[in-house]
């Protein structure tokens, strides 16, 4: 990559050396900014799809509704009990009395909270992995009749749904945005070539190589998308962070869920490189192709 | 025709068309051999300049056999033309100074493209800018130039690499008489070691100067002698196929 980047001094002198000027490097880095907005999305949704399709997946909830205050405290204990004991159920967790007259005061207000309020106790369950969710609540309603059992995984299923559509979205915008980046590359080095007709025909007649002329033009296609990319991935570095800190402010553990970790920073890093390279190729066998139509 | 293999340069019943259109050269046959001194003439619009593209690789024949460097031109794979100009220097009559480079530069280009090391290219290219009366103006670009030292930047850059051939289309036609003689000693240096010159030209003075020469009379596309046999200056002994 350095080889191609810096040129021999000899190698220098064959073409005329233009500065990062005009408007490709410029139109590269928001081309490239809008790919590792895209790669970040799809990279960020895959994470969140993961951790639905992990914890949030085999998490239940269980409401004990039963208005006769000792039947529901011999349901509780027996359903915790059997809980806490089954193998099959990772981690369990009793949802308080204060716990639930929180969640409940934006409805009912302070006022509202007496002691005589048929509050239904409630008990999160984590499912270990494997274990069929249904064979589960059979045991529940067993031990427990009156429990009302919620599954996550059914009530989440509209929203793996949504961010599955949204990476799919995403995957198309950075497929779209490296085809545009190739296509902007292909229309620059024809640009050049034209601009430089002149010069590569005596070249040619000196004895100058395909190859060697190509040489040139995938070099400045390399730096210039190498600046756009730096570029375009420092604008969407600011943006990511902006955004990081507003989900974080939700506190929402499905918003949360999708983030990225340091290895999906580190591959993104790695999108001006691998945008640089890809960007010489792609001048190599615009330009070997044009030469080769001339003698 | 019977043509002497050994020439480094042999044409055999060639036509080139551009297009569609009529044949600019048609019927071409000769053969130059390896260390001869050649003039081109024919008045304006004969041909030479197509000839000239033809002798150094600009472009194929429509007809016809072409071999340089025994090797058949017509057939040969475009992978093996840069090697083969590589052999060939060419002084073009709009000199074709590259813009952006200095008169060094434009000089060591050959060199350059050879993959000739930067270290070993500065004493050369200064020496042959000094033959060439230019050694103080290495560092100016061509439009800086007039078009005298344009011309000699260009005849330079031609023959820095020491080609075997070398092609020169009107070379004298912007410089005085005094450096016309020295380039034309600089051209009969290079004969002496072994390079064949081809040199295109309408002026009389200089045909007489080089005793040696022989002429290629083209005109109308043809050479006029029908056997092919290339003309010497007059009170010159013609030069015979071998």
């Amino acid at each position: 990559m350095m080889r191609l980047l810096r040129p021999v001094a000899g190698e220098r002198q064959l073409l005329p050396e233009t500065r990062l000027t005009g408007p490709v490097p410029w139109m590269l880095a928001i081309m490239m900014l809008m790919a590792v907005l895209a790669a970040a999305a799809t990279l960020a949704i895959d994470n969140g799809v993961a951790r639905i399709g992990g914890d949030l997946e085999r998490r239940i909830t269980i409401q004990l509704v039963e208005p006769n205050p000792d039947r529901m405290e011999i349901q509780r204990a027996a359903l915790l009990g059997y809980l806490r004991r089954e193998p099959a159920i990772a981690h369990v967790q009793e949802v308080g009395a204060d716990e639930l007259k929180r969640l409940l005061a934006p409805w009912l207000g302070d006022t509202g909270l007496g002691a005589d309020l048929p509050v239904p106790a409630m008990v999160d369950a984590e499912i270990r992995a494997g274990v069929a969710i249904s064979a589960i609540s059979r045991r529940i309603m067993a031990v427990a009749p009156s429990a009302r059992i919620d599954n996550h995984a059914a009530a989440l299923a509209p929203v793996a749904q949504l961010m599955g559509t949204v990476r799919a979205i995403a995957v198309m915008v950075l497929a779209m945005m490296l085809v545009a980046i190739m296509a902007a590359i292909v229309l620059a080095v024809r640009a050049a070539l034209d601009t430089h007709r002149s010069t590569i025909d005596v070249m040619h007649l000196m004895g100058a190589t395909d190859a060697q002329l190509a040489q040139h033009f995938q070099r400045r296609a390399a730096v210039d998308t190498l600046f756009g990319g730096t570029v375009g991935l420092g604008v969407a570095a600011l943006l990511l962070w902006l955004l990081s800190q507003q989900v974080a402010a939700m506190e929402s553990e499905l918003a949360g869920a999708a983030t990225l970790s340091v290895a999906d920073l580190a591959l993104l890093a790695t999108v001006p490189i691998i945008g640089a390279t890809v960007a010489a190729l792609v001048a190599r066998v615009t330009v070997i192709r044009t030469l080769r139509k001339m003698l | 025709m019977a043509l002497a293999m050994s020439g480094i340069v042999q044409f055999e019943n060639v036509g080139l068309r551009y297009g569609t259109g009529a044949e600019t050269l048609s019927d071409i046959s000769f053969t130059l051999r390896q260390g001869g001194f050649y003039f081109l003439t024919g008045p304006s619009g004969a041909g030479k300049t197509s000839l000239l593209k033809l002798l150094y690789l600009a472009q194929r024949p429509s007809r016809g056999m072409i071999r340089m460097f025994d090797q058949d031109i017509v057939t040969m794979s475009r992978d093996l033309l840069p090697g083969l100009r590589r052999r060939i220097g060419v002084v073009f009559q709009d000199f074709r100074l590259l813009p952006h480079l200095s008169a060094f530069d434009n000089v060591a280009l050959p060199l350059r493209i050879a993959g000739v090391r930067e270290r070993e290219i500065y004493a050369p290219v200064h020496e042959m800018l000094n033959w060439v009366g230019l050694g103080e103006r290495g560092a100016a670009r061509p439009a800086t130039l007039s078009g005298g030292e344009q011309q000699r930047v260009a005849i330079a850059r031609a023959v820095i690499a020491r080609p075997e051939v070398l092609i020169a289309d009107e070379p004298t036609g912007n410089v005085d008489p005094d450096m016309a003689a020295r380039l034309l000693y600089l051209f009969e240096a290079l004969n002496r070691l072994g390079t064949t010159i081809i040199v295109a030209t309408h002026d009389l003075h200089l045909l007489s100067r080089i005793t040696s020469a022989e002429i290629i009379r083209i005109d109308a596309g043809r050479i006029p002698d029908p056997t092919g046999q290339l003309r010497n200056p007059v009170g010159v002994k013609p030069y015979r196929t071998p």
